[in-house]
């Protein structure tokens, strides 16, 4: 729980950086050219959520020995629900009985953790390439010392 | 019989020469004595079954303490170990035993391949296909050990 608390403020400042790129890019796909500062708060909001969110599916906290592609699913799920549920409430999204709708903010979350799980796992793989180069000589090294 | 002390702090491991005019019974003795030492420093004792067991330390693979018993785990073979995983550690540390969490210590000898996890975490594959997983505390002091850095994410 104290490690938890200690990572929140890094993992919900991340989330925020992240919503703010990711909506930026969205806004100037369509053409808007400012975010009200309503929404930011918005934000903010969505990103202590979101932190939160994060730090348990990721962290040490609850969930230990699982996959990355578990953790992803774990944080990706509630927190589209999450997401989907603020762009109802705070109107980032205002046509609701276009089926479009959905199937965009579905296929925008699945990418993201399609990617996401793809990135991690060719992340760990390269440094584990590394970390297992080094570990064979210090196998070496301590097997010439015997 | 000439006992000649040397220090010498440039080499890595203590070598004992016997320098002797002729091999008789004493010489016999003092060179089974010191390779009694090098087997008894390089063994554990474990239970099994009932009996006892002198297991050679790079047969061991991880040694986990559960339910404050400690257990050592072989490839085909579980041991019980009469002593607390401190002792352990404060005994064979100097080889190739490394703290993976407080209640388990690898044998960095026996790990085949190691990737990063979450959240500073190191993820270990045994030679027996196992998985454990080093804490982040702990994957700070391997990194150290292995020359990787000891930074974390």
């Amino acid at each position: 729980m104290k490690e938890f608390i200690k990572k929140l403020p890094m993992q919900i400042s991340n989330t925020f950086f992240c919503i703010i790129i990711f909506f930026s890019v969205i806004s100037k796909l369509k053409g808007v050219e400012e975010i009200p500062v309503e929404r930011l708060f918005q934000f903010i909001m969505l990103s202590v959520i979101g932190g939160a969110l994060m730090e348990l599916s990721f962290g040490e906290c609850i969930f230990k020995n699982i996959s990355d592609a578990k953790r992803v699913c774990i944080f990706i799920v509630p927190f589209a629900v999450i997401t989907f549920v603020c762009a109802v409430i705070f109107q980032w999204i205002t046509r609701l009985d276009a089926i479009s709708t959905y199937i965009k903010f579905i296929g925008i979350f699945l990418f993201c953790g399609v990617l996401s799980v793809i990135l991690f796992e060719i992340e760990h793989r390269i440094r584990g390439r590394e970390y297992t180069r080094k570990l064979r000589e210090y196998q070496q090294r301590s097997n010439k010392n015997e | 019989m000439l006992l000649e002390l040397i220090e010498n702090k440039l080499i890595k491991k203590t070598k004992v020469t016997i320098e002797y005019k002729e091999k008789n019974d004493t010489i016999n003795k003092l060179i089974d004595f010191i390779e009694r030492i090098d087997i008894f420093e390089n063994s554990i004792t474990a239970s099994a079954d009932g009996k006892l067991y002198s297991l050679d330390i790079d047969d061991i693979l991880y040694i986990e303490s559960v339910d404050r018993k400690t257990f050592c785990y072989t490839e085909d073979k579980i041991y019980e170990l009469g002593c607390k995983l401190y002792d352990i550690e404060e005994k064979y540390g100097v080889y190739d035993y490394i703290r993976a969490s407080k209640a388990c210590i690898i044998n960095l000898k026996r790990v085949s391949s190691i990737k990063p996890d979450f959240g500073g975490k190191i993820l270990a594959l045994m030679d027996n296909g196992e998985k454990i997983m080093i804490s982040r505390q702990y994957s700070v002091i391997l990194k150290e050990k292995l020359g990787l850095g000891g930074k974390h994410r």
